[in-house]
């Protein structure tokens, strides 16, 4: 996992990038975990990749985005509780969402 | 009555004999009209979305009580994601944006938005995600349904006495039938691990799967003969088809009285020798018959359906649930779970297995576990669990080396430890084994044998190997041959070995379940013989008729042979002499 920025752009909007780490990537329990996760918040979320960007809280568009291991990708949080979605974001990709 | 008396030929995945009237069951989206909306019905028809996916959310949690109550949790679980599907942003998004934008009916926004997503998604580079597509259409075709005002398919209001066809059945569809009136489920696709013959079994209900294109000799109303067991199905059967099919059935129930009166008799030779004879099982369910049927125990558990079921990777309390209660149910006699072994001809999508060129000679069992220690750990620590309430032991598969069989010991070990510490139950004694079906591993055994407490002959794989045939190429079938002498002479070595330490031997693959073939077996010396349970009346009728030291010297003869055809003669041969009626019908 790297963090390359994450200061407040236009207001609320923060930005994150990650790297998809455990062996298998982001397929559908992970990607289950991270919406399960994205949609405690309040706060907007996107999440792209290659310049595809989906809706964080859609297990469709997380699924869609095909990230394999070593995949870089982009987050965004915009509203309240942005910041706090997006640490949460980073734990679960630190954590390779539990996997290896 | 378009078809009188045709007989479809399926995969029976669930027993049982029935004869009742066919309801098709068509699961492809009803039409869905495109219908201009004026600006003033726009909100009206937004909220008649969201209703239809209120009423789609409502069903999917009562099914998914419903199933967790009949066939348990790990079943439920698919309907999580059903649930994640109903509510999904992306898509409840744009719906509703469009019924206000292009001011059109919530049926046709939807369904366009499906479509497009599962244009996307099948595109996706990944077998696992493209599999979701299956979720996804069976969510997509309930909101419809519930926007057009139908009811959900629901198969709990079916008429008596019939027979459910489809093409198939989705996870929604099976667990909304109603097993007082439903007599069987018929189907174009699915396996013996698929959902509908999982919950078949577990409803006991007859299932045939896997029909394909002949489903459609079938109509509406006909009357079906559905045979579970041997996987037919007859279309308005002629009267003598009944008459045949229930003697059939008759005889069958005979046999299994049969079979039943002789489970109490022990498998001893005429000269005293004990064998132990045990089953392959492949399905907790299959417990109980076993243990009633034939009253042995199981020399061959695979776990892999474990692994199947899940959506994710299983967790611990599930698989420690399963192998508890299967210990339980087959004590006093003892249970071989064998971890996970995968590879080769079995694929889990969702534990992203390699592509591989020579997948037989890949990533396989042991080899993938000791490379996911995080999958190998959790079932290593539910087994040894279970072993606290039963008798339990232990066995990898696809050793071909001493090191691997080190690194899973050492495994096994840390495992046993951390249990410990933690204080939980399980027996740290408990016995633990390996497959022989790597030559590498037949040659080493002696190498092999002091650090096990037996060895099980995986002869299927030991076969394929030996003679580099894959017995699924139909050109090269005839070089796979279980009598070849060169695969007598391994399991010799092997049985030589495993004495020399005092261990024992038995033997898991489709050889101990041929009569013809056990005399061979019992005259290796092997000490338990597991197979498919139906098998168990006839090699048990064998053991009883020979004399081991006549077998030992069928051995000796066998070794010198210099071909399976050489080797198949001598058995045939023995068999004329100790056991004649058994030769008949013997293909091989």
């Amino acid at each position: 996992m790297s963090t390359a920025s994450q200061e407040p752009i236009e207001g609320h909007v923060l930005s994150l990038d990650v790297v998809v780490e455990n062996s298998l990537g982001l397929h559908a329990r992970p990607a289950a975990l991270l919406v399960r996760t994205a949609s405690q918040f309040s706060c907007d979320l996107t999440i792209g990749r290659d310049g595809h960007v989906g809706d964080g809280k859609s297990i469709i568009a997380v699924l869609m985005l095909g990230a394999g291991p070593g995949s870089r990708l982009n987050l965004t949080a915009r509203g309240e509780d942005a910041r706090e979605a997006l640490a949460a974001m980073a734990a679960l990709f630190r954590s390779r969402f539990g996997e290896e | 009555m378009a078809c009188s008396g045709k007989r479809l030929k399926g995969a029976g995945v669930s027993a049982g004999l029935v004869t009742g009237k066919a309801v098709l069951v068509g699961r492809p989206l009803a039409a869905v009209q495109e219908v201009e909306i004026s600006p003033a019905q726009v909100e009206a028809e937004v909220a008649r979305f969201e209703r239809a996916l209120r009423a789609s959310r409502e069903q999917i949690a009562a099914l998914r009580a419903r199933v967790e109550e009949v066939v348990g949790k790990e079943n439920a679980a698919i309907f999580d994601s059903h649930l994640m599907l109903v509510d999904d942003p992306s898509v409840v998004n744009s719906v509703v944006q469009q019924i206000r934008q292009r001011r059109r009916n919530a049926e046709h926004v939807f369904q366009s938005v499906i479509s497009g997503y599962r244009a996307m998604l099948s595109k996706v580079d990944d077998s696992y995600i493209r599999e979701r597509l299956t979720d996804i259409e069976d969510v997509a075709g309930r909101v419809i349904r519930n926007l057009q005002g139908h009811a959900p398919i629901d198969l709990s209001h079916l008429a008596d006495h019939c027979v459910v066809v489809a093409h198939d059945l989705s996870p929604s569809d099976t667990a909304s039938i109603d097993r007082e009136h439903v007599l069987a489920f018929v189907t174009g696709i699915g396996s013996r691990t698929s959902h509908t013959a999982i919950m078949a079994r577990a409803m006991g209900i007859a299932a045939v799967v896997g029909l394909s294109d002949s489903l459609e000799d079938i109509g509406e109303g006909d009357t079906l003969l559905v045979d579970g067991s041997r996987g037919e199905v007859v279309v308005n059967p002629t009267p003598e088809q009944t008459v045949i099919y229930e003697a059939r059935t008759r005889e069958e129930r005979e046999w299994f009285s049969r079979v039943e009166a002789d489970a109490a008799l022990p498998a001893e030779t005429l000269d005293g020798f004990h064998v132990r004879l045990a089953a392959n099982i492949a399905m907790p369910e299959e417990v109980e018959s076993l243990r009633q049927r034939y009253g042995v125990g199981i020399g061959l558990f695979r776990t892999e359906f474990l692994f199947v079921r899940n959506d994710g990777l299983c967790e611990e309390e599930e698989h420690f649930r399963t192998y508890r209660k299967v210990a339980e149910d087959i004590h006093p006699n003892s249970v071989i779970l064998r971890t996970l072994d995968i590879g080769g001809d079995k694929f889990l999508s969702h534990l992203r297995m390699p592509v591989e060129l020579n997948p037989f000679l890949g990533m396989r069992a042991i080899r993938f576990c000791l490379r996911r220690m995080d999958v190998f750990r959790v079932q290593l620590r539910a087994i040894l669990r279970a072993s606290a309430f039963g008798k339990v032991r232990i066995m990898f598969p696809m050793i071909s080396t001493l090191e691997e069989l080190q690194q899973a010991l050492a495994a096994l070990d840390e495992v046993k430890s951390e249990l410990a510490a933690e204080g939980v139950p399980h027996n740290p004694h408990l016995d633990v084994g390996m497959m022989i079906e790597v030559p590498s591993a037949a040659m080493i055994a002696d190498k092999l044998a002091p650090h096990v407490d037996f060895f099980s002959l995986g002869t299927n794989d030991l076969v394929q190997y030996s003679l580099a045939v894959d017995r699924s190429n139909p050109d090269i079938a005839y070089l796979y041959q279980p009598s070849h002498p060169s695969i007598i002479r391994m399991m010799q070595h092997v049985v030589h070995a495993a004495y020399a330490h005092g261990k024992w031997v038995g033997i898991c693959g489709e050889m101990a379940s041929e009569p013809l073939l056990a005399p061979l077996v019992l005259g290796l010396g092997i000490h338990e013989l597991s197979m498919s349970p139906v098998a168990i009346p006839a090699v048990k009728q064998l053991v009883r008729r020979v004399r081991m030291h006549e077998a030992e010297a069928l051995v000796d003869q066998a070794v010198r042979c210099g071909s399976a055809e050489e080797v198949l003669g001598l058995c045939r041969e023995f068999l004329r002499r100790v056991a004649p009626e058994m030769l008949t019908g013997e293909g091989s």
